[in-house]
């Protein structure tokens, strides 16, 4: 064993109740349990329903956790949990969970935000973050480029979504076609059969104009309209609806506009590293898109692999993993959770 | 038999942890902070360092879902982390074992949305309920017996007798627990009938037997509301 630290991590903001373990940036344990299949017949995720998963899940996936690991509750050095951003009651059954750990064992808890999970979860797969990178976060509930600094614990916001999440375009937009909740892996997998090109819908925020206030921001809803005008007129001329061709059109515009924006964001900030995390970022057009502009850009890519995409508590364990690395003091007890978190904040401290 | 029991009550407004043996309060400590925030932190006033229970109990409601969740899974985490059992007690017979009505009454918990989570005594023992209902909706017969619990103070002009307005806690919720294990109750004894009837029986009202500790799950009265969150927050 090395003497790195044990950390655990607790993973409860939105649909997915995740506890993960490492040890240094090893990955030991990735215990995920999803209430996504309750949500399904609702086109949402219902925050009561999801609360009441995690509640139901949390213990099963701690002890599951370190049954996978090999290890006791009393070998971890420190605990880790989201904070926010999330559903505030589905962050409290998390917050609450790690407190109970840390009264429990003696041991500190950090209190880390989600976001920071998403790019720092590249480590575990792909070694320590380099010095500076752009991140690109794409998710149900989030779009945003990041700079990040100081090898992954400081970042700056350059740009974020104005409307639509891009992962939230997948889920409306696989519903216009008929394709099941959630939308994303349903796009991807129709989109195999359809042509990229045969519909060139609108790119948002990429227009001169908007390329001088919003040059690091997104908007899809735009982009969701037109789809909805353009199956609507197939429905109204009563031809049938080429679902594969909308399905990979539409994909090709929101890797098209990703991609463009985070390249340009590594040409902005001097970064040759684009780190690519959240839901989205399992997508295998991204995927594929993201591997062959950037090489054509001299910036190399990182993104991991799918099952890391996606929430899960090993992302927190491995935030809580470099902090205790650095020697960062635990959260108080008494640390709050937040529906909305500061993507500066990569851990909440009320002692400082 | 000497029975150490921490008991957590996070079922109304207030947070509260206590420690109770040999019928003995070893401390108490209420704030009006979130449950989430200052639940830890007030049991750590309450356990030294080393100090082990030997049971756990935590308030099951009825009362607000957020607040009880974070109750509940504090005491089934912690119960996990240290090997111990892990048992409920509803809130409602918390209030009416503080309140103390001889004869028949009524103990009632604030259930938001202009309701009452509510259950009927008679001399100390649970003889319906819990529901859900609006008071003012309720049978005049049932508003003419005396009430307790300070979530219905808010409904006074519709009760015949004050209120006596006393809060669920959990140091009685730890008395409680004490007494019933000692009596050997196990909460196992009512996982069929909550299943049954509790959980399918949407906002009329569960079935539970009088005086019986419960499993360490939040009594949702209520069915969620199926209204699905715009744009997940979360990523
Ligand atoms: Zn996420």
């Amino acid at each position: 064993m090395s003497s790195e630290p044990l950390v655990l991590g607790i993973e409860t903001s939105c649909d997915e109740t995740g506890v993960g373990i490492v040890q240094g940036t090893r990955l030991l344990a990735d215990a995920v349990a999803s209430s996504v299949d309750e949500h399904a017949r609702f086109g949402g995720v219902v925050p009561e329903v999801a609360s009441r998963a995690h509640l139901e899940a949390i213990v099963p996936m701690i002890e599951r956790a370190l049954s996978i690991a090999g290890v006791q509750l009393q070998d971890i050095d420190a605990f880790a949990v989201t904070c926010g951003p999330g559903l505030s009651g589905a962050l409290l059954v998390g917050t609450a969970a790690a407190k109970a750990l840390s009264v429990a064992t003696g041991k500190p808890v950090y209190a880390v935000n989600h976001l920071t999970g998403h790019v720092v979860v590249d480590e575990l797969e792909h070694g320590l973050l380099p010095s500076t990178a752009v991140g690109l976060l794409v998710s149900g509930g989030h779009s945003s480029l990041l700079v990040l600094g100081d090898h992954g614990s400081q970042f700056t916001s350059l740009g974020s979504t104005l409307d639509d999440a891009a992962g939230e375009a997948f889920d409306k937009v696989a519903r216009l076609l008929g394709l099941p909740f959630p939308g994303g892996p349903w796009i991807d997998r129709t989109a195999v059969a359809g042509d990229p090109r045969a519909i060139a819908f609108p790119r948002g925020l990429t227009a001169g104009h908007d390329m001088v206030e919003h040059r690091f921001d997104f908007s899809f809803s735009g982009l969701k309209t037109s789809v909805a005008r353009w199956v609507a007129n197939c429905q109204r001329e009563g031809v049938k609806v080429p679902v594969a061709d909308v399905a990979a059109s539409f994909q090709e515009a929101v890797v098209d506009v990703l991609l463009r924006k985070a390249l340009d964001a590594c040409e902005h900030t001097g970064a040759d590293h684009l780190i690519l995390g959240g839901g989205v970022a399992a997508n295998s057009r991204l995927r594929a898109q993201a591997t062959q502009r950037c090489a054509g850009a001299g910036v190399i890519v990182r993104v991991p692999s799918p099952a890391l995409c996606t929430d899960n508590g090993a992302m927190i364990a491995a935030v809580g993993s470099k902090l205790a690395r650095a020697g960062v003091r635990g959260s108080d007890l008494a640390f709050p959770t937040t529906s909305v978190l500061d993507l500066s904040t990569t851990v909440v401290s009320n002692d400082v | 038999m000497s029975l150490c029991v921490l008991g957590l009550d996070t079922s109304s407004e207030r947070s509260s942890a206590a420690l109770v043996e040999d019928e003995v309060v070893s401390a108490e400590h209420r704030d009006a902070r979130g449950h989430a925030e200052v639940l830890a932190q007030l049991i750590t006033q309450v356990l030294q360092p080393s100090q082990r229970p030997d049971l756990i109990a935590c308030a099951v409601g009825p009362g607000p879902y957020t607040g009880l969740r974070v109750g509940v899974t504090t005491a089934k985490v912690m119960g996990m982390a240290w090997g111990l059992p892990v048992v409920g007690v509803c809130s409602l017979d918390a209030i009416a074992t503080a309140a103390a009505i001889p004869g028949r009454f009524i103990a009632a918990s604030d259930a938001r949305r202009k309701e009452v989570y509510w259950a009927q005594y008679l001399d100390g023992l649970r003889v319906d309920g819990p529901h859900v209902s609006s008071v003012a909706e309720l049978d005049p017969e049932l508003r003419a017996v005396p009430w307790c619990g300070v979530g219905a103070v808010g409904y006074q002009q519709f009760l015949q007798h004050p209120v006596r307005a006393v809060t669920s806690d959990a140091v009685v919720v730890a008395q409680l627990a004490r007494t019933w294990w000692q009596q050997g109750q196990r909460p196992s004894d009512v996982v069929v009938e909550l299943s049954e009837h509790g959980h399918d029986s949407g906002a009329t009202g569960l079935s539970l037997q009088a005086r019986q500790l419960l499993p360490a799950q939040p009594l949702y009265v209520r069915k969620p509301d199926a209204v699905p969150t715009r744009a997940a927050v979360a990523p």
